[in-house]
């Protein structure tokens, strides 16, 4: 991991209209870095916005307002066409391994295709180079000539990861990667990423919603509630010392595998359930549970700001 | 158990024992596919026969044998002496009828009270599931619940009987994990309260160790390991169960680590393997482990383990107190 950034996101927005006047605000003033060769792991429950987040960063989806600079480029600004150069830098990693793969096409025609796209390899390099990505998702050259419902979930996102890897890119997104697999498979799948992420040096945006799984293979964690990034911090800090209330509690509410730790650990209980991010009320968007409120959370929104070196927190308690 | 599909028979639940007392908390844990499912349906008898054959076995509770009772008697069983919940709690409530009702439906058929007594035991119960409003919300449909609400709702229908055992399956996977967390001591509350048995069907170690006192794994349509839920965390046995502990992250522990994964992926069962089913993907495996299954062996009070490491012919067994799990 280097100091030098690779990705930049300022203030960035995405709003999707539902209906007549109401207004879904699905990322709402996000900024955040990426340094070159680090892992930011985004962790939230459902409807929090981290997927809307991941996909308007790759530019899936067209932002509502902010910036995006990918290796000192504005993308926000560039035309669609003259993004190829964006699109094969940065690429992503999907959560259904079943849906994301097309299965009319050879594991090999699904690999070589984003090469045919970005004309990089053609001919007898082509070939060798598939061979070469499946070895190293840990697949066999044979592979090439099979259908992706011939592979069970575990190897599907693994022909997935060689895809994503096809074009050389710098920076990767991965969308909840692991959350259909099943458990042992799920730690074979984070295993491989961890490695090629070190090897290549690649740069990763790791979105998903188990709290323990992000931690442990992201350098910093961001938490993400109802479209605001609420807290963002070192993964050894964000155990150790989460500062939001709601990062607390999201904490506790993650059980351990380990019934002497779960018979002493604090419980926060919070109270009622995740609103609505359409047209959400002024004020800190968690202040409807927050154990403990304010009468200035129901009015103004806090911003993300440092309360310590590299810890940052949006709350009006610091 | 098996089920005849048109590819061939799989043979889903392949020898499973397991008992549980009275009050009881009882965790049956595997990967999917692994039969936990399968194993309860069948002793609910839910399972339609066919494609579905119960080849052998019994299954008592409370000292009848289930699958001798009559589908009438059946019915009386269900829903009255055992609760059951399910994953999905959008496909397990009826769209069309309001919940209040679909909570008083079991207790007019099981309880035969009249209607309106049905009714306000219902709004009893929703309130019991810490339901805020329950006057209004049993009023309304399902589609406005939210998904932690309708998880709440099934559960006050599953005890809406005060059930003797209460079986959930993944009653908390498609939750968020805040959501979970209420559900979880809501659970264990009422266990507490109404004096029932839960049997907790899970892949989820972390809520079970959250919930359980007692541990089943499973691995391919049979019972790898079973003990007291300290005994299969602290002394796990089976290299199974050791491999699944090392192989989930936990919160409290260093970050970037290598996981212990689990080389491999489970057998097909359609040809279940001769040996034992774990055999190819375990780093201890002997020649005979490839060619005859095991028996569960007793490694400590109430505390087996299928796996022929432990059996009493193996001159390097390891000793009774080795500790494995998470003190290894």
């Amino acid at each position: 991991m280097t100091d030098e950034v690779a990705l930049e996101v300022r203030n960035l927005k995405k709003y999707f209209r539902v209906g007549r006047n109401r207004v879904l605000k699905a990322v709402d003033d996000v900024s955040f870095n990426v340094a070159r060769g680090e892992v930011l792991g985004i962790v939230g429950e459902s409807g929090c916005g981290k997927t809307t987040c991941g996909r308007t960063v790759a530019r899936l989806y067209e932002p509502t307002g902010g910036s995006i600079v990918f290796e000192g480029r504005d993308v926000t600004k560039e035309q669609e066409a003259d993004l190829l150069w964006f699109r094969r830098k940065l690429q992503m990693i999907f959560q259904d391994p079943y849906a994301s793969l097309d299965p009319r096409m050879t594991v090999g025609e699904i690999i070589g295709e984003p090469m045919d796209v970005h004309r990089l390899y053609v001919g007898k390099e082509r070939v060798e180079r598939i061979h070469y990505l499946l070895s190293l998702v840990g697949l066999s050259p044979e592979h090439a000539d099979r259908f992706p419902h011939e592979f069970s979930g575990g190897q599907r996102q693994r022909i997935g990861i060689a895809r994503a890897l096809a074009v050389e890119p710098e920076f990767i997104i991965a969308d909840e990667p692991i959350s259909s697999l099943d458990v042992s498979i799920q730690a074979q799948v984070v295993n491989l990423l961890t490695r090629l992420q070190e090897e290549m040096g690649l740069s990763f945006m790791f979105i998903a919603h188990d709290l323990s799984m992000v931690r442990h293979i992201s350098h910093r964690v961001g938490v993400m509630y109802v479209g605001k990034l609420v807290e963002l911090a070192p993964s050894r800090e964000i155990y150790r010392s989460p500062l939001n209330p709601y990062t607390r509690a999201l904490m506790a509410a993650n059980p351990i595998p380990d019934p002497d730790v779960e018979s002493v650990r604090s419980r926060v209980n919070l109270p009622g359930e995740v609103p609505s991010p359409i047209n959400p009320p002024p004020g800190c968007r968690f202040a409807g549970r927050c154990p403990q409120v304010m009468d200035r959370c129901k009015n103004e929104d806090p911003v993300l700001k440092e309360v310590e070196a590299g810890h940052w927190v949006s709350c009006f308690l610091y | 158990m098996s089920f005849h599909t048109y590819a061939g028979e799989v043979h889903a639940v392949r020898g499973v024992s397991l008992d549980l007392a009275h009050g009881g908390a009882l965790a049956v844990v595997g990967e999917s596919g692994c039969g936990k499912t399968v194993t309860m349906q069948a002793a609910m008898r839910l399972t339609p026969i066919p494609p579905g054959e119960i080849k052998g076995g019994r299954i008592l509770f409370n000292g009848r044998d289930v699958l001798k009772l009559s589908e009438s008697q059946m019915q009386s069983v269900r829903g009255k002496e055992i609760g059951m919940i399910f994953q999905d709690p959008m496909t397990g409530l009826n769209p069309t009828m309001a919940v209040g009702a679909q909570i008083a439906e079991a207790i007019i058929k099981h309880q035969r009270l009249p209607g309106h007594a049905a009714m306000q035991k219902a709004i009893d119960m929703l309130e019991m599931v810490e339901i805020p409003n329950p006057q209004v919300r049993a009023n309304q449909y399902p589609h406005q619940f939210s998904g932690g609400m309708r998880q709440r709702a099934m559960i006050a229908i599953a005890l809406a009987c005060q059930p003797l055992l209460l079986i959930a399956d993944e009653p908390t996977t498609s939750l968020d994990v805040t959501i979970q967390a209420q559900i979880l001591d809501l659970l264990k509350d009422l266990q507490a309260k109404l004096n029932m048995s839960i049997i907790l069907i899970t892949h989820n170690l972390g809520v079970v160790a959250r919930l359980a006192r007692d541990i089943v794994v499973m691995y391919a349509g049979k019972v790898v390991e079973r003990g007291s839920s300290p005994q299969v965390f602290y002394h796990s046995a089976h290299p199974y169960t050791r491999a699944l502990l090392k192989s989930v992250p936990r919160l409290d522990a260093e970050t970037r680590t290598n996981l212990a994964s689990i080389p491999g992926a489970p057998p097909d069962l359609f040809v279940p393997p001769k040996g034992c089913a774990f055999a190819p993907r375990c780093t201890k495996a002997m020649r005979i482990c490839l060619q005859r299954d095991s028996e569960p062996a007793l490694v400590d009070d109430n505390h087996y383990v299928s796996c022929w490491l432990y059996h009493k012919g193996n001159p390097n067994r390891p000793a009774a107190d080795a500790k494995g799990g998470l003190t290894a």
